[in-house]
């Protein structure tokens, strides 16, 4: 089938299978190897991308329900203001080692940036939006350090990640 | 892999002037495809997938008098942040807490837990003691019709639905306010996790005494039903130690767990009695 | 050394997803590869057959028949690339398939059936050590030291129990993946590996006698805990293989599933210990039966079976010992090296014999493991002294203070004693003193002989080149330090070379916790050399002055480039027939408390705090020193509490994350870690191992706090829900 959707800011359209996985249109059809594969299933949250402005698992996504869809992956957050502050945030704290879970936790701490909005929230309510993604190298306590670190700062996330 | 036949139809009466076209193929209903999409290559070659995710029919949250009716394409997420099921269902919130991640939940619907009929299914304990009863839309006829769980499941992961019907309506009375409500899961860890054995009850208790009460255990039955003897047990007592100990005695005989990767019968039918005595500890105390 | 904490270098391209692990390379004309294996735990191969009605001129299949030097070279070469008459586990490689996709390799794998004769299977240790296999153990240890007869023969107390630990799963995040790239008669092999050196090794041996070369290049690795260390050899084979008969670049990418079942785990243990104990609780003899599960072949069994028996004795001065160490086949998935090395069993059944010393004697376990301490002169069962470098005081003294042990030791007695049956929580607290020795066990390094060598450019960069890979604990940025610091370069004149067999020299493995110890010393005499060089040894100079030496230097030469290879100090020699000796040229040390809770409603096992203290010798990058040790504490707690692999008549049944567990960030208790820096004279500016130890001595902790909890010595792990409600309630509710 051929979807039209909307990846990273662009317009693309492409062929797949119905049951296509968003994840292997990512990274083999368009090239966006950002996002990685830890595990297939949908327990690890390394292929975590945006769709319609949700949080979502990307090798759960089949392509037939990609029609018209918005999709941000980590290799379409580069250029905002805010990945600046949150790189340095996870540089700092030392929060990230072998890297392969990284992007995923990326995009989970723009979920919780945003639904934080500006209040400083309990590290329960941080650790329930990361439930969903593993780290095996680094005990999560850095990556906890880095994003309290980011709930302290002033960060706007740009209004076209809000519904 | 073939190339798979998909339809997606965007009313019900599109679903039912297409199936004849399907009918004589095995038909999968396909929601938000989180179980679905994992071991995809496995699900038989000459399978028909019809997706729900344009029919708008079957997705909302409303309350109607003294029901809610959920719309089964409706995502974990979406129940969860909704303020009547907040307001009214709490129960439902407390089991949706505790299953997969943000990630699962913002794709995994209501109407997809139910149609896999896990006896594992976080929302269906839940949904058995607050009475809920399903619509069920015929394709072949385009008739629905109301049953109870109670009539939906005939065994681990099945039900008694013809190929390619679908779940159209969650219809849930709305528990009176008094009612004491328990839900707790225990799985392998704290987050991400699928059930050893789970519990939910509802009670209506005045003063010590328990003047009526609902339960349903997870995940150590073929499928979950009504604790119907030790509710009876259970009924018009005022708990001690003794009634307790009693009622999981009974409890015991009324469960069937098995051993599997994730625990063993013999723990399984432990821990559901503990269950048990840890519900009726915390509705007892809620009310002192 | 000034600084003490440098971002890592590859942080910002890991955050910004343009780092490129193996699976991200773009190659054309890819082949993919899959893996035909036995569904049979020990049998004969009858007969493969290929469906005739399956178009197979899109696949490419590979049978041992075609392979001449069949066998991985790792320690005994006894390990097939692909099994020819017989498997003796299930999941044992019997064909490759090669073809343009992964779809097409899922349906033809469908189209191949394989007839078998079985043959008896021995799938655990207990029933392969009522076989022929118990009297050919793959290694045998025998450690001896005083007269432990005479020591029983005496003893107040005699304490014994048996000590059981599980399979554990490394769970790199990224699952394995190598790719072979044809070159005329060269294969590029480039992958996700820890050791490219024995990837080397292995495929120089494979292709002994042909005119195929290989080279091989470790691609960014993400996390690989040991788990690729040796298995990447055979992968690498495979596609090697695959990628000379078909001409083509081949993949061999493992999906989670295959990942978990087939590849190599931690070796299970069964450990039988016995003290002799004089009424003050002093341990006057220990005898120590270890036993590890090694599945099919040998891999590393013999140096994880080595290392076990040299921890085995904790830290602890024990004036008589007989320890007895085999590593036994069975027919399951060959085990094999994984971070701590058989350290974490037998330490494990250590401390835990001791928990009993204690609730033998009752006497509180802190009592009894001071008692028993090691103290700065003291000698260890091997003969090895402890005389420098020994920063386990300041540990045990940090933590104890930091988590207020002993006053909680008492509050939680109470609380169980009064609060637990109300609130339906009993809490626990306890200890663990971990060693772990540092570097290659015994003359290992002297054997490995690790070259590193450094170049300096015209323009005053340096390039370091080592085979020690980045897979996630931080090696290249240490390496920076280290000779920034030497050198007084700025990070963005160091260059790390690619780690390419044909562009880096061998300076060895990156296990055993070596790499900045050993590597790390090499490069900063290498530094030493260049200043020597370039005439700035010994005097203060600046980045200007080193630029303009530089300059000077290549008006009249042509190449700065300098080289070591490492010595062992001469004092330090081992006798691997009597295991005498120095069994390691160092040990790093550390003392961990844990609190746990345990809920007695689901019998489940919470670590609430966890304290650390490591001695480390120098922290080359503290803020990567820290997370190294907290991911090796919770890689610990997941051993101690949660991972679990079931096997079912040699089956593994776990299929995924969905089934074995790992601690989730809701899993994980307060950290609390302290370094503390006791130098080694023979690391750079006194670094030692640290990569391995922390996840030795967690298990332990959370085991001791567990026995605290319950009143009884836990006696397995992983302490899962049911092992725990075995423990409490007095009937068996385990597998």
């Amino acid at each position: 089938m051929n979807i039209k959707c909307n990846i990273n800011g662009k317009s693309v359209s492409f062929e797949a299978e119905p049951l296509d996985r968003l994840l292997d249109i990512l990274r083999d059809t368009l090239g966006l190897t950002g996002t990685k594969e830890g595990c297939g299933e949908g327990e690890c949250g390394a292929c975590t991308v945006f769709m319609n402005n949700k949080l979502v698992n990307s090798c759960l996504v089949p392509a037939m329900h990609l029609q018209d869809a918005d999709i941000v992956t980590i290799d379409g957050l580069r250029d905002f203001d805010f990945f600046t502050s949150i790189t340095q945030s996870y540089e700092e704290n030392g929060a990230v080692q072998c890297g392969f879970c990284t992007p995923g936790f990326i995009m989970s701490t723009i979920e919780l940036l945003r639904k934080s909005n500006g209040k400083v929230l309990t590290d329960d309510e941080v650790k329930s939006v990361f439930a969903g993604n593993i780290c095996r190298c680094t005990g999560y306590d850095k990556i906890i350090k880095a994003v309290r670190q980011l709930l302290h700062t002033n960060i706007e996330i740009p209004k076209r990640f809000y519904e | 892999m073939n190339k798979k036949k998909i339809f997606s139809p965007k009313t019900l009466t599109e679903y039912h002037e297409l199936y004849s076209k399907i009918e004589n193929s095995k038909i999968i209903i396909f929601a938000g495809g989180t179980d679905l999409m994992v071991g995809k290559e496995e699900l038989p070659e000459d399978a028909v997938f019809v997706s729900l995710s344009e029919l708008e029919e079957l997705k909302g949250i409303e309350k109607k008098g003294d029901t809610i009716i959920i719309g089964p394409s409706s995502t974990l997420n979406e129940i969860l942040h909704s303020p009547v099921i907040q307001e009214e269902l709490l129960i439902l919130i407390q089991a949706i807490r505790t299953m997969a991640s943000e990630q699962v939940r913002n794709r995994a619907t209501i109407g997809g837990n139910i149609g896999n009929a896990s006896p594992a299914g976080d929302t269906i304990t839940p949904l058995v003691v607050l009475g809920a009863s399903l619509t069920i839309f015929s394709p072949r006829t385009a008739t629905e019709r109301n049953i109870s769980f109670s009539e939906y499941f005939c065994g681990p992961c099945a039900n008694t639905l013809d190929n390619g019907e679908l779940i159209t309506k969650i219809i849930i009375p709305i528990p009176l306010k008094k009612m004491k409500c328990y839900f707790r899961k225990v799985g392998q860890r704290n987050a991400m996790t699928i059930t050893k054995a789970s519990l939910s009850c509802f009670a209506e208790i005045d003063n010590d005494e328990i003047l009526d009460i609902r339960l349903a255990a997870g995940s150590v039955s073929p499928t979950v039903r009504r604790l119907i003897k030790t509710e009876e047990f259970l009924k018009h007592k005022t708990i001690s130690e003794r009634t307790v100990e009693e009622a999981k005695r009974i409890l015991e005989k009324e469960i069937s767990p098995i051993t599997d990767i994730r625990s063993t019968k013999a723990f399984r039918e432990l821990l559901t009695k503990n269950l048990l005595g840890d519900c009726l500890r915390s509705i007892l105390l809620y009310e002192q | 050394m000034k600084k003490n904490t440098e971002i890592r270098i590859d942080a910002a391209s890991k955050i910004a997803g343009i780092e490129k692990y193996t699976r991200d390379l773009h190659i054309d004309n890819l082949l993919y590869a899959a893996t035909v294996r036995s569904d049979r735990a020990h049998a004969r191969i009858l007969s493969v057959a290929f469906d005739d009605d399956f178009d197979w001129s899109r696949i490419t299949v590979l049978s041992a028949k075609d392979i001449k030097n069949n066998f991985v070279a790792i320690i005994k070469n006894d390990m097939p690339y692909l099994a020819k008459n017989e498997v003796n586990y299930y999941g044992e490689p019997i064909l490759l398939l090669a073809a343009e996709n992964d779809k097409i390799l899922h349906k033809a794998k469908k189209h191949i059936t394989i007839n078998y004769d079985d043959l008896q299977a021995f799938c655990t240790l207990n029933k392969a050590m009522q076989s022929s296999y118990a009297n050919e153990p793959f290694e045998e240890i025998i450690l001896k030291n005083g007269d432990v007869k005479k020591a029983f023969i005496k003893a107040d107390h005699i304490i014994e129990d048996t000590f059981e630990t599980g399979f554990q799963e490394h769970v790199y995040l990224e699952p394995q993946v190598v790719v072979a790239i044809p070159d005329g008669k060269t294969i590029h092999i480039k992958g996700s590996m820890q050791c490219p050196y024995y990837v080397q090794n292995a495929m120089n041996e494979l292709f002994m006698g042909s005119e195929t070369r290989v080279d091989v290049t470790q691609i960014m690795t993400g996390g690989a805990f040991g788990g690729k260390e040796d298995f990447p050899s055979l992968i690498c084979g495979h596609v090697a293989l695959l990628a000379e008969k078909t001409g083509q670049p081949v993949i061999m990418s493992y999906n989670r599933e295959e990942d978990i079942r087939y590849t190599t785990k931690r070796h299970p243990s069964k450990i039988n210990a016995k003290a002799a104990v004089s009424k003050e609780g002093n341990i006057q003899a220990v005898d120590m039966n270890i036993l590890l599960d090694s599945g099919a072949y040998t891999t590393l069994s013999p140096v994880v079976l080595a290392r076990a028996v040299l921890t085995s004795f904790g830290c602890y001065k024990l004036p008589n010992v007989y320890i007895h160490g085999k590593a036994i086949k069975t027919n399951i998935p060959p085990c094999g090296a994984f971070r701590g090395f058989g350290g974490p069993q037998s330490l494990f059944a250590m401390e835990m014999l001791v928990e009993k010393i204690s609730q033998t004697l009752n006497m509180p376990v802190w009592e009894i493991k001071k008692a028993n301490l090691l103290s700065l002169g003291d000698k260890l069962p091997t003969g090895q002294p402890i005389d420098y470098s020994y920063g386990l005081p300041q540990c045990i003294e940090k933590v104890l203070k930091s988590s207020e042990y002993e006053k909680k030791y008492n509050e939680f007695k109470k609380y169980n004693e009064k609060e637990a049956k109300r609130s339906g929580i009993l809490k626990g607290i306890g200890i663990s003193l971990a060693p772990h020795g540092c570097g290659f066990t015994g003359v290992g390094e002297n054997r490995i002989k690790a070259i590193a060598t450094m170049e300096v450019l015209p323009n005053g960069q340096v390039v370091i080149k080592t085979a020690n890979t980045e897979m996630g604990q931080g090696v290249d940025t240490a390496y920076k330090i280290i000779v920034s610091e030497a050198l007084h370069l700025p990070f963005n004149d160091i260059i790390i070379e690619e780690k390419n067999t044909s562009k880096v020299p061998n300076s060895g493995p990156t296990v055993a916790s070596r790499s900045t110890m050993i590597v790390g010393k090499l490069l900063f005499d290498n530094c030493e050399q260049i200043l020597s060089a370039l005439s700035l040894n010994n005097i203060e100079f600046s980045l200007q002055d080193f630029k303009e030496a530089t300059k000077k230097y290549f008006n009249d030469h042509k190449t700065l480039s300098v080289q070591k290879e490492y010595e062992h100090p001469n004092f330090i020699t081992f006798d691997e027939d009597t295991y005498k000796g120095y069994g390691y040229p160092v040990y790093a040390w550390s003392a961990n408390v844990a609190e746990v809770e345990i809920d007695l409603t689901s019998y489940q096992v919470s670590v609430k705090q966890f304290y650390s203290a490591h001695d480390v010798g120098r922290a080359i990058n503290r803020q990567q020193s820290e997370g190294q040790i907290q991911g090796g504490i919770i890689q610990g707690i997941g051993y101690a509490i949660y991972e679990d692999i079931h096997l079912e008549n040699g089956q593994v049944l776990n299929r995924g994350f969905r089934d074995y567990i790992i601690p989730t960030i809701e899993d994980v208790p307060e950290l609390h870690v302290e370094i503390v820096e006791d130098a080694y004279f023979n690391g750079p500016f006194g670094a030692k191992a640290l990569g391995e130890l922390p996840l030795v001595g967690a298990a332990p902790a959370v085991a001791s706090a567990v026995s605290f909890a319950i009143g009884k010595t836990a006696t397995k792990i992983p302490m899962t829900p049911e092992v725990i409600a075995s423990m409490i309630e007095k009937k068996n509710y385990e597998y």
